[in-house]
């Protein structure tokens, strides 16, 4: 039978999985200005902002479920990440936002230098978590999601090394400080597509584990 | 700190969860006051002084998270509160919860650059930051205990957080681009550090503000 709960559960996957949805495309269209020198920060800070008032809405209704019909076990469990999942979401189009804004403010909207192809690489690995994390929340995909952890890992390690590349750039300051931001933001990006797979391994299976 | 009496609460029935939440709202504003003499004795160049007001900081953001699993553990039982009254009290509880989050975020960010040269006019910037976060603060709580008693003014005081919150997000888009000016005086390092910093406090303004938000729906309903 049928629960009140369960349309209540089922509307708010809806909110998260179309939140993964315009988060994707949030973090594409902010990358991919960002690494063709493209002015998109109107484009981006409005896609972003939808996502923090979704991000309201889910919590909203997460709440509400709570509050209404205290759940328990499985069910708890998964409201209570839905809500943190939704802060990751919401942090994916800020941290899009941030690339797009210093990009515009500090650089200019001019495509910056990426001699090693740090940039590049690091972007190319973070959209490839942000799909991953949002694949595995829409299947509960355990083994998925664990693989965000060794993705994660390797954008750190582009990370390091782009702080390590500019502590002796020869690129223009502009650039290399809009460049460490930019790596920065996305190496935070991982971070909470990595935060999403440790939330998507406890609905599936209770077990609280730390990815990073 | 002096514990607060807020009227809204006293209206509902005296459960233990309540207490509680007054006691956590309290402790959460807090914070921002901790964080602001924290981040002025580091202008004053008085690093010991601001790493004591860090660490006071992070003991009082463990006793907000700690007040707000507690509390939801009170509201999973059900009990004496109405179901949407218990929404309400999660909502608040929760963004107080996040906007000390942020306030305990910048503080350690603060804390990985006492050691640091920064370029005053960044630490001015950031200083009249913090100080309007703890004016957000403020008149949040003002806010909040006046819910019941005077909706409008709560509404009123609500609309002040927006503003304040404006003032805040000016002031952190008018630093990012003096990462350029100081770029040859900041190791790359610092800089990343430094915008992590004003970035949290910006955080903490908007889930001021966004808890304000909240305010004018409970004083609406009064």
């Amino acid at each position: 039978m049928s629960r009140l709960l369960d349309a209540g559960l089922e509307r708010l996957t809806t909110i998260l999985l179309r939140m993964g949805e315009i988060a994707e495309e949030t973090i594409e269209l902010s990358i991919d200005g960002f690494l063709k020198g493209l002015d998109v920060s109107d484009r981006v800070r409005s896609l972003s902002e939808t996502l923090v008032s979704m991000s309201v809405d889910a919590e909203d209704k997460a709440f509400e479920l709570i509050a209404k019909y205290q759940p328990v076990a499985s069910d708890l469990r998964i409201i209570k990440s839905y809500i943190k999942i939704a802060h990751d979401l919401e942090r994916y189009g800020r941290y899009a936002w941030d690339i797009s804004f210093i990009h515009k403010r500090l650089a200019q909207s001019e495509r910056c230098e990426d001699p090693l192809v740090l940039i590049e690489r690091m972007s190319g690995k973070v959209i490839d978590m942000v799909h991953a994390s949002i694949e595995a929340l829409r299947s509960h995909d355990v083994e998925l999601a664990k693989t965000l952890a060794k993705t994660e890992n390797e954008v750190d390690e582009l990370y390091f090394q782009y702080l390590d590349f500019s502590a002796e750039a020869s690129i223009s300051t502009r650039c290399l400080v809009t460049n460490v931001l930019a790596v920065r933001y996305l190496e935070r990006i991982a971070d909470h597509a990595t935060y999403m797979g440790e939330s998507i391994v406890y609905i599936a299976t209770g077990e609280k584990v730390v990815l990073r | 700190m002096e514990k607060r009496s807020y009227s809204w609460f006293e209206r509902r029935r005296r459960t233990e969860a309540l207490n509680l939440a007054q006691n956590q709202i309290t402790k959460a504003l807090d914070t921002t006051a901790l964080l602001d003499k924290a981040m002025q004795y580091f202008l004053a160049e008085k690093r010991k002084e601001a790493v004591q007001s860090i660490e006071k900081l992070f003991k009082t953001e463990e006793d907000v998270d700690s007040l707000r699993r507690e509390i939801f553990k009170e509201l999973s039982k059900g009990g004496a509160l109405s179901a949407e009254s218990r929404e309400d009290l999660m909502h608040l509880v929760k963004r107080l919860d996040t906007l000390a989050d942020y306030v305990k975020d910048a503080a350690r960010c603060l804390k990985m650059l006492v050691d640091t040269n920064i370029p005053k006019e960044l630490l001015e910037n950031t200083g009249r930051m913090t100080s309007t976060l703890v004016k957000c603060a403020t008149t949040l709580r003002g806010s909040i205990e006046k819910i019941s008693e005077d909706p409008a003014v709560a509404i009123e005081k609500a609309k002040e957080v927006e503003r304040t919150e404006h003032e805040i997000d000016q002031n952190y888009l008018d630093t990012k681009p003096l990462f350029i000016k100081y770029a040859q005086q900041m190791n790359p390092g610092s800089i990343v550090i430094f915008d992590d910093l004003i970035e949290f406090v910006e955080q903490a303004a908007d889930m001021c503000a966004d808890t304000a938000d909240y305010i004018v729906i409970l004083a609406g309903r009064e």
